[in-house]
């Protein structure tokens, strides 16, 4: 039988630093609650709104594969392999942060908030070249289905990160109903409300809730609202 | 109160630096690091840690040879691996290994790869 974690979107960590509004559904900077640190794989997803012209200064990272989806907005990236990008919605940026990189994340907007996920996974090796990617998703092949955006081999759908996760994403009519089949039975899938309200195997959900699911080979899903949005997150569950 | 304290391991100059400013911006934590093997073994032994931070660039032999040398000079210490470079999960992995030691109850990774 199936594993489940619920994780209503009010019972996230929040931390309002004026230029920063962030939601972390798991531990997080001052945010510590150790029943909430981590779905396999999965460590952070922060759920961040950054006012205009404003962002992350120049920061390390290692050892992490970090996957940013912009909601709103556009977020310019720079980094210490000499990357400057802008990403906006529809696109998905991933970095393996391996050896050590140092980057900065900015609002590029002078004139509107800009709203991302924040998505860190455990890579599945340590200590590898850094390396960025990012590519442009067609939103419309999204709608009433589940549009891979991740993977861990370069040639599949959307970009590809050092670990056996898949993430994808939806958008659904209400009561569209599909099903979701994961690809390695030693995975879970941390599902994520993106907009409006859907049902997974009985769990109703709604907007900004996460809900967990592991020792089960697939998923049913079905949308309780017009354009109702998920991200689907398959992580291994043992590390 | 007596401060907890902290050795950084990290072969990521600039990484230790940011982790070693962190760290010590917490009033409760006081940390030194090297970015070499020898020199962390030296502070180890001229020093009292409650906690080791292994961070960017440790080698497997390096993080094996280093954890079996501290742990023969004492056996309670904790040592766990940094991940994310000095960011968000800093303090959290901290907060969770001192809490892990005070309650034995190992709920958090000490070392994903493993």
């Amino acid at each position: 039988m199936a594993n489940t974690v619920l994780h209503k979107a009010a019972t996230r960590g929040h931390a309002n630093h004026g230029w920063l509004d962030s939601y972390h559904s798991f531990s997080f900077a001052n945010y510590y609650n150790p029943e909430r640190i981590h779905f396999g794989a999965l460590r952070v997803l922060n759920d961040d709104t950054v006012a205009e012209a404003r962002g992350f200064g120049k920061h390390p990272h290692d050892n992490m594969e970090i996957i940013s989806i912009p909601l709103e907005g556009d977020l310019q990236h720079e980094d210490s392999m000499g990357n400057v990008a802008v990403i906006k919605k529809g696109d998905i940026q991933a970095m393996s942060a391996g050896t050590g990189i140092f980057h900065s994340e900015f609002n590029k907007n002078k004139n509107a908030a800009v709203k991302f996920l924040q998505i860190w996974i455990f890579p599945n090796k340590r200590n590898v070249e850094p390396r960025y990617s990012q590519v442009t998703l067609n939103a419309e092949d999204r709608h009433n289905k589940l549009q891979q955006v991740l993977s861990p081999n370069e040639n599949e759908g959307g970009v590809w990160i050092h670990q056996d996760a898949w993430f994808s994403m939806g958008k659904f009519d209400t009561n569209f109903s599909t099903e979701y089949t994961l690809h390695k039975n030693t995975n879970g899938v941390y599902a994520f409300v993106l907009n409006g309200d859907v049902t997974i195997d009985g769990q109703q959900l709604n907007n900004r809730d996460g809900f967990g699911i592991w020792n089960t080979s697939k998923i049913s899903i079905t949308a309780n609202s017009q354009d109702a949005e998920l991200l689907l997150m398959e992580v291994p569950m043992n590390l | 109160m007596q401060k907890i304290q902290i050795l950084v391991v990290c072969n990521h100059e600039e990484i230790l630096q940011t982790i070693l400013r962190l760290i010590n911006s917490n009033k409760d934590w006081e940390a030194i690091g090297t970015n070499a093997d020898e020199r962390a073994v030296e502070l180890f032994h001229q020093h009292h840690f409650d906690l080791v931070l292994l961070g960017s660039g440790i080698s497997d032999e390096s993080e094996n040879k280093l954890k079996k040398i501290f742990q023969h000079q004492n056996p309670q210490i904790k040592i766990i691996q940094h991940f994310g470079g000095g960011s968000g999960l800093l303090s959290n992995e901290i907060y969770a290994a001192l809490s892990n030691n005070e309650s034995g109850n190992f709920n958090v990774i000490d070392n994903p790869f493993n």
